[in-house]
């Protein structure tokens, strides 16, 4: 008898405890069978547990939760990324599926698991579906037609308060986009969480409706029906083979031992590094730049660049700065040098008129800082001799007899 | 965030930045508030040269019409030819026994514009009882 019951075992991993239970599978729904709790240093014990239920009973699926906080719900399936069909129109994707070495076959998201929770109650209303999960909130909001618009948020470190103020920025989000509110909430809690509750009831200005059942319930039912995990587990969209992994699975306990040994996630794992290398996002191909693995190490080489832009904004700056400076040193040179320089010529010109008094009379002359040159009419020839090589010890004085008694007199001299 | 622990570009990028910070940033911070010194120097010396010559407000930029405007409010013939692109030709007229007033104008020409005098050059010229004054401000 044992040998031809279906049995779903259910794991997952909250904080650093793994989370294993099995249940029997009837056509009236499921017999849930005891929890166990594994530290997470316990883990091929873990394993080996699984192993030993899957022993035990031979036609069995291996369940777990996709807790990962980078998993959105689209309109449009993109065929890069791992996804599930939710909803006549909906699919929820994720990076990658992340289960580590541990057995599973059939991997289902919170969005799927409150969609298929609450798809009975949705009507033309717009609804906000809440899942808390592992101190997450999925949320999603919801008609009857199709999801809207999805939301993850981690709550972990936060108050009550902080959380209903996220949740109350989010429907605040929503509307921007939509200008509708949603006209209640519907909250699926995995556990007992009455404070929170209570505060995002007196936080939030929306009803909201409450649904308490453990993680492993929620997946035992997920996996109990054919039709409905198979339309809702998380598929890896690389190949397209694996596209029906629980097709051959059966509520009539049909599945077969072969289809479930090779049919199963741990295979899809295997293919999934060259798949991955195809569907490689520009953020990892940065990752892949800097040559490694590790994601934090990305991101230090990020923040290395912002002290180096801190010492080359500073660097240009200064220079910048230093360059106008440089100007204006330049002109205020130009601007003294000039000063100076007429100041100089203006003593001069007004040295050269003095000289000439009321012996000379000047006709044309050129006054300038490296040279004097002189012309005009003398009517005392030695006095002004004698006053302008006083001047210009090394000037030239000549004098030229003009026609009508005058005469001229000319001075060149170097400065 | 431990050095040992981060990948070789980011110690790269750090090494870098240090390189950068004493042989480009410093280097020019030192010389930004060297040339700042020298600035405020010469700031002060023409300072000294515009209290010294009672000028109020400092230089201004030579356009032909202010310049033209300010002349002609001191002397009653004035010409000024552009010469080149940057100089301008300026004959002044004046009674040989007022010769002091285009003295004074030559003399702060410098600090009430931004130019100068080309060559430090001043030609004179015989009109009866006037004497023109001719010289090339240049704009610096």
């Amino acid at each position: 008898m044992h040998n031809r019951q279906y049995v779903t075992i259910t794991h997952y991993k909250e904080r650093e405890f793994y989370y294993l239970s099995h249940a029997i599978q009837t056509d009236n729904g499921f017999i849930p069978k005891e929890i166990e709790q594994f530290h997470e240093s316990e883990k091929d014990k873990f394993i080996e547990h699984i192993r030993t239920l899957q022993s035990e009973y031979p036609h069995t699926q291996i369940v777990s939760l996709s807790l990962s906080t980078n998993q959105k719900v689209t309109q449009k399936e993109d065929k890069n990324r791992v996804s599930a069909k939710i909803f006549n129109s909906n699919f929820v994707e994720q990076d990658k599926i992340d289960i580590g070495n541990i057995p599973t076959t059939l991997y289902f998201s919170p969005f799927a698991i409150l969609y298929e929770e609450y798809k009975d109650k949705l009507d033309n209303k717009l609804t906000l579906l809440i899942g808390y999960f592992d101190r997450k909130l999925y949320m999603m909001f919801a008609t009857e037609e199709k999801i809207h618009q999805s939301w993850v948020i981690g709550t972990r470190g936060l108050t009550e308060k902080q959380i209903a103020f996220r949740v109350y920025k989010s429907i605040k989000a929503y509307y921007k986009m939509s200008y509708k509110f949603a006209d209640h909430i519907e909250m699926l809690l995995s556990d007992d969480s009455p404070k929170l509750l209570k505060v995002l009831r007196e936080e939030l200005p929306l009803t909201i409706l409450t649904t308490q059942n453990s993680i492993h319930n929620l997946l035992h039912h997920m996996a109990g029906d054919q039709k409905r995990a198979s339309s809702s587990y998380i598929r890896s969209s690389i190949s397209a083979e694996y596209a029906s992994i629980v097709n051959n699975l059966d509520n009539n306990l049909a599945v077969s031992v072969n289809s479930n040994s090779n049919h199963n996630l741990e295979n899809l794992r295997l293919s999934e590094p060259d798949a991955i290398r195809k569907d490689i996002s520009f953020f990892d191909k940065l990752k892949l730049f800097f040559g490694t693995k590790n994601a934090s190490k990305p991101r230090h080489t990020l923040l290395s660049f912002i002290p180096l832009l801190f010492v080359l904004g500073a660097g240009g700056y200064y220079q910048l700065e230093s360059d106008k400076l440089l100007n204006n040193i330049e002109v205020a040179q130009s601007q003294l040098s000039s000063q100076i320089d007429n100041e100089l010529l203006i003593k001069k010109s007004k040295d050269i008129f003095l000289a000439m008094g009321k012996n000379a009379e000047l006709k044309n002359g050129l006054v300038s800082n490296s040279k004097i040159k002189l012309k005009g009419i003398v009517w005392g020839i030695e006095p002004l001799r004698e006053s302008l090589t006083t001047l210009y010890p090394k000037g030239k004085f000549s004098i030229t007899a003009l026609e009508n008694f005058r005469t001229e007199f000319s001075f060149i001299s170097k400065v | 965030m431990s050095l040992k622990a981060t990948s070789l570009i980011t110690k790269f990028i750090l090494l870098l930045s240090v390189v950068a910070l004493f042989i480009w940033t410093i280097p020019n911070i030192v010389n930004y508030y060297t040339n700042l010194k020298s600035y405020r120097v010469k700031e002060k010396k023409l300072d000294y040269m515009y209290d010294k010559n009672h000028i109020i407000s400092k230089a201004e930029e030579f356009t032909l019409d202010s310049f033209k405007k300010s002349a002609n409010a001191i002397f009653s013939d004035v010409s000024i030819k552009q010469k080149k692109e940057q100089e301008y030709e300026v004959s002044i007229e004046v009674v040989k026994d007022k010769l002091d007033s285009i003295y004074t104008f030559i003399k702060t020409i410098s600090l009430n514009y931004l130019v100068t005098i080309k060559d430090n050059e001043l030609k004179f010229e015989d009109k009866k009882q006037f004497i023109e004054v001719t010289f090339i401000v240049e704009k610096l």
